[in-house]
């Protein structure tokens, strides 16, 4: 492997001592991803605004502090990436769209504020889903991003941008929003593991809402011990942030070495066998998960919840409704500066009573007390994440089947913290992955049980290598 | 184009009116009876049977354990 490839894909548990003890450059590793993206984004379109001058300036303050001794953490000197619906102060915050071109943030996220302060190497705004909500779009402004293990192939979304550039070694981490699994999506379609922490730990200030009580901040990284190390510098207390939770700080890379001997995991196989039936290559993987689980020692039961059609409908008349509130006033006036597949989306919640919504998050309560008593006999469960691997993105009947066909948006209902992990490719060369939900606020067996898989696995060690080849 | 018959041309007008959805282009007419449709698909998902008068709304979201 060249230096190049190296530092590209150097992940931030290697890199953070080596910068600590002035092995490792911030300065060269940011020029060298810098030169990367130069060269590669243009077969991607990970990112809407790159900008290399920050990193550079962030870089050298870095490598300044550093050398006199102010080593601020593992993210001191780390390059990262934040979806372009989050705040950056001065540079514009556009959703992916004509709506937003202009819209300049005047000052920083609370997430953007954390990275700051923990001295990370701001590069550039990610691509998204329209909105955070409609993708992949031909119509927009910009190109939608593209699966760098095929390029010809659908992403993920909607942080899209933050999967591909953290899995085409662009960056070691990026910031996304899931508000129906837009998180944990991309990272499965690209092989790069995603966390949608527990509702109210990392704030959402500063980040444009697609449904208030659905959305969720998290981080994508190219290893589970990554993820662990950037959500423990963006959870935390946020009071401009009404639904923040005031807890203890809590080390989420704690548990990671601890192996899963003895742990009780639920394996929620309905959710994919039976409620929507998976693709029969994404079934295998996480029925394989579960037998290596096992063989490392976990105690697995099956378990049964809700019917995920139940979880998906709850989520949706809750999405539909708040975005609807939220793009009424712009669909009314300038319905056309929508992407088509975004404008469809939105008409959605238009449709939707008080009734319904209220319904909607009665019947949230109850399946939320009804999910959560599941922990009192099992400490995490496994599911599906995606149920099919990617399709082309060029083809909208298939993107659209896919778009529905998930278990992620369960656990924007219920708040549950929930990660997805790489779990192999399919024929086709694409990726494959599982779901592990933990307990609120347990984050930390969440990211014990992904390590343990991951190291007996080692699928996150693989990376694309389209970019390099022809 | 809108590819509709008349009724449903005429169904959607409506609709956008009612809406104030006054903008929308043609081909959004289809659009609009595709969310009608879809939007009925999934409010007819939601299992009201379930739920009893004291069932109350996750109006303000909280999980057991955390203070806003």
């Amino acid at each position: 492997m060249s230096v190049a490839n190296d530092l590209a894909f150097l992940s931030i548990g290697e890199a953070a001592p080596l910068i600590r003890e002035k092995k490792l450059s911030p300065v060269d590793w940011t020029q060298a991803l810098i030169d990367r993206i130069s060269r590669y984004d243009t077969k991607l379109n990970a990112f809407l605004r790159f900008t290399p001058d920050i990193a550079l300036a962030d870089a050298r303050r870095a490598e300044a502090e550093i050398s006199a001794g102010h080593w601020r953490g593992p993210l001191h000197g780390v390059p990262y990436g934040l979806k372009d619906i989050i705040d950056y102060a001065g540079l514009p915050t556009t959703a992916h769209s004509a709506i937003l071109k202009d819209n300049v943030a005047t000052s920083d996220a609370s997430v953007t504020a954390r990275l700051r302060a923990a001295g990370g190497v701001f590069m550039g705004k990610l691509s998204t889903h329209e909105f955070a909500l409609g993708g992949p779009c031909f119509d927009l402004p910009w190109p939608p991003a593209r699966n760098p293990w095929n390029r010809d192939y659908f992403c993920g979304g909607s942080s899209s941008g933050s999967g591909v550039a953290t899995a085409a070694g662009f960056l070691p981490f990026a910031i996304g929003t899931d508000t129906g699994g837009s998180v944990r999506n991309p990272s499965t379609m690209c092989g790069v593991v995603g966390i949608k922490p527990t509702y109210g730990l990392v704030s959402r200030r500063g980040v444009f809402p697609l449904a208030y009580s659905l959305d969720h901040v998290g981080p994508l990284t190219r290893t589970v011990r990554d993820n662990a190390i950037v959500l423990n510098a963006i959870a935390g207390h946020d009071g401009s942030d009404p639904v923040s939770v005031a807890r203890p700080g809590v080390d989420h890379t704690a548990l990671l070495a601890r192996g899963v001997k003895g742990l009780r995991i639920g394996w929620l196989r309905h959710f994919y066998e039976e409620d929507i039936e998976a693709d029969p290559q994404m079934g295998a993987a996480v029925d394989a998960a579960v037998a290596t689980l096992r063989d490392l020692g976990a105690q697995v039961t099956e378990v049964s919840t809700i019917p995920l059609s139940r979880f998906q409908a709850c989520n949706r008349v809750i999405m539909g409704s708040e975005s609807y509130a939220i793009h009424e006033k712009w669909l009314r006036e300038r319905p056309q500066d929508y992407g088509d597949v975004t404008r469809q989306r939105l008409l959605y919640g238009a449709m939707y009573s008080a009734s319904d919504y209220i319904n909607a998050l009665r019947l949230r309560s109850r399946y939320t007390a009804e999910f959560h008593a599941l922990f009192s006999d099992v400490d995490v469960i496994v599911t599906a994440s995606a149920h099919d691997p990617a399709c082309r993105i060029d083809d909208p009947e298939a993107c659209e089947f896919i778009y529905s066909r998930q278990a992620r948006a369960p656990f924007n209902v219920t708040g549950s913290p929930a990660i997805a992990v790489p779990a192999g490719f399919s024929r086709e060369g694409l990726p494959l992955g599982i779901q592990i939900v933990g307990a609120p606020y347990d984050e930390a067996t969440v990211y014990r049980v992904g390590a343990a898989y991951e190291a007996a696995t080692s699928w996150t060690e693989r990376h694309p290598a389209c970019l390099t080849e022809g | 184009m809108s590819n509709l018959n008349a009724e449903d041309e005429a169904r959607a007008r409506d609709l956008a009116s009612r809406l104030g959805l006054v903008n929308l282009s043609e081909p959004d007419m289809q659009k609009l009876l595709n969310a009608d449709r879809i939007a009925q698909m999934r409010r007819s998902a939601l299992d009201t049977s379930v739920l009893t008068p004291a069932d109350e709304p996750a109006l303000v979201f909280r999980l057991p354990g955390g203070t806003p």
